[in-house]
């Protein structure tokens, strides 16, 4: 799990399988990278090629996590097997999701 | 010459020139090759040998496999021992590099010791030396196995003691499997002109996929497939909890949903918004969620009023087969929003028509290349099985995603139904 900070945004590479295995390597090192912001983190998921529902359910405890403290948790880079797991279980709806991360950061940056 | 060699041997060096002379023109003598045997446990022989040059080992057997007892070099003496107490060789001697040895009859041997009562003195220390040091050795060895043994005993007390726990913590897997079978409806309803077929396999002793077929009263069938976030033994709780909450807030929902509700349309959306509303308020911080379909058919016209909370969208095929559709998205899941709304959507089976209602378990069912079954392969054979029945066609869809994994572990519980509607 890749981690850097761009201006005020903390970007966040996702590993490519999110599956239970995966989810549980990086879940709670994810967790607490999230919370310390405590800002604005954007996941770049353009490298991710499986998502369990488990991967999903980090997301979510993740968004709900910062969401409250004024931060905000958005995705870019979705692969198209990956955006209609999100389309079908409307976790899109969920999640702000931009087509890359440089079109992400912009809008962050608007 | 040999009489040379025989007084740099310590025990010759005190004996009378004579006696060695004696000895130098009668002794035999042996030259043994490196790894040649001198003579092998159990032969029966009396001589005894003193190394005048070279290393000799003393090799024993112990279930076949050779253990090195001594080695011995110049100046030593070996093999006095049968010579002694006449006794079959204990141990096999070989030599390890090319040695030269003086052979020591019984006869030469009394001659020896006769002559030299010093001589028999230092043979007598020599080998009361040899038991003592044996002895130790063996008791050492016996100390060393019993530690060993010991240890290989708490081990395996350890070993069992877990087993014990690992066969307690199955026979409960077994029982809780026992009961979450009882969860799914022990016959299918077979409406006049209809067919519903199902199947659910998990991936684990427990599962958080579940079907549900429920039968409404005028009539009305409640088909359910839902997938609970995960698998194993949280997602197994959840689906309890939510097919529990389900059923009972669909067959009664003047005690669930409060007031007389006779509308159908009414009794779907209350029992989703029910169950959501229980989760959300009372499992919040577990952040589970649990995707699910659940659709009410009127047989008697093939109308389908549906709710779909973030679960794969069913496909429904035309009698050709040619045409595969997916029926609308829906809701986020159940257990993510507190008081969401669940919006009623309709669709309409038509004579010939039928719906499949799956869970990601089937399209995402990898093989041992990691690449999974997917939606193609699901149509293909969705359509290779065109005019089967929805018991037969449940069973085809198995046996191809069963044949496509090919004996890779099962990632994800799968769960398939199929409704049937006759031409």
């Amino acid at each position: 799990m890749n981690v850097e900070h761009i201006d005020d945004v903390l970007v966040i590479e996702l590993p490519a399988r999110l599956d239970a295995v995966g989810v549980a390597a990086i879940e709670n090192n994810l967790a607490e990278t999230v919370t310390s912001h405590k800002g604005k983190v954007l996941a770049d998921m353009s490298q991710v090629n499986f998502v369990a529902s488990l991967a999903l359910r980090m997301l979510l405890t993740n968004l709900k996590s910062v969401q409250p403290l004024g931060g905000d948790l958005r995705l870019a880079g979705l692969q198209p097997q990956i955006a209609e797991i999100f389309r079908k279980s409307r976790f899109d709806t969920l999640f702000k999701i931009y087509p890359d991360r440089e079109v992400a950061l912009a809008a962050y940056r608007g | 010459m040999l009489q040379d060699l025989l007084r740099g041997v310590p025990w010759f060096a005190h004996l009378d020139a004579k006696i060695l002379d004696h000895m130098a023109t009668h002794l035999g003598q042996r030259h043994l090759e490196a790894g040649e045997v001198l003579f092998n446990q159990g032969d029966i022989s009396y001589d005894c040998f003193v190394i005048i040059d070279g290393v000799m080992e003393v090799i024993t057997f112990v279930n076949g496999t050779e253990h090195r007892l001594e080695v011995y070099d110049a100046g030593q003496m070996i093999g006095e021992m049968a010579l002694i107490d006449r006794s079959p060789r204990s141990a096999m001697v070989r030599a390890v590099n090319a040695s030269y040895l003086v052979v020591i009859t019984e006869a030469d041997f009394k001659i020896l010791i006769g002559s030299n009562p010093e001589l028999a003195m230092n043979m007598l220390r020599n080998s009361t030396t040899r038991v003592r040091n044996t002895n130790q050795r063996m008791i050492s060895d016996l100390e060393r196995k019993n530690a060993e043994l010991l240890k290989a005993y708490q081990q395996l007390k350890a070993a069992q003691a877990e087993l014990i726990r690992l066969n307690r913590i199955e026979q409960e897997m077994a029982v809780a499997r026992q009961i979450q079978e009882s969860f799914l409806p022990r016959t299918l309803a077979q409406p006049a002109g209809w067919q519903v077929g199902a199947y659910s396999r998990g991936a684990q002793a427990v599962g958080g996929d579940f079907y549900d077929c429920i039968e409404l009263g005028n009539g009305r069938l409640g088909l359910v497939v839902a997938d609970a976030c995960g698998k194993g033994v949280t997602a197994a709780l959840f689906v309890a909890l939510s097919r529990s909450l389900l059923r009972a807030a669909s067959l009664a929902p003047w005690i669930f949903q409060g007031g007389m509700i006779h509308d159908i349309e009414n009794i779907l959306t209350g029992a989703l918004w029910l169950v959501n509303d229980y989760i959300c308020r009372e499992h919040a911080e577990s952040n589970m969620f649990i995707t699910l379909f659940y659709a009410v058919l009127n047989p008697s016209n093939g109308a389908l009023a549906y709710v779909n909370a973030g679960h794969n969208p069913p496909l429904q095929i035309d009698d050709s087969g040619q045409h595969i559709h997916e029926l609308q998205e829906g809701t986020l899941p159940i257990g993510i929003m507190a008081s969401q709304e669940f919006p009623v959507q309709h669709a309409h089976i038509a004579p010939g028509e039928r719906l499949i209602l799956f869970t990601d378990g089937i399209t995402e069912a990898m093989n041992a290349a990691g690449e999974p079954f997917n939606d193609d392969r699901l149509h293909a054979v969705l359509r290779e099985g065109v005019g089967q029945s929805s018991h037969d066609l449940v069973s085809l869809v198995i046996r191809q995603v069963d044949a496509y994994v090919a004996g890779a572990p099962q990632a994800d519980d799968i769960t398939l139904m199929v409704v049937s509607r006759a031409a």
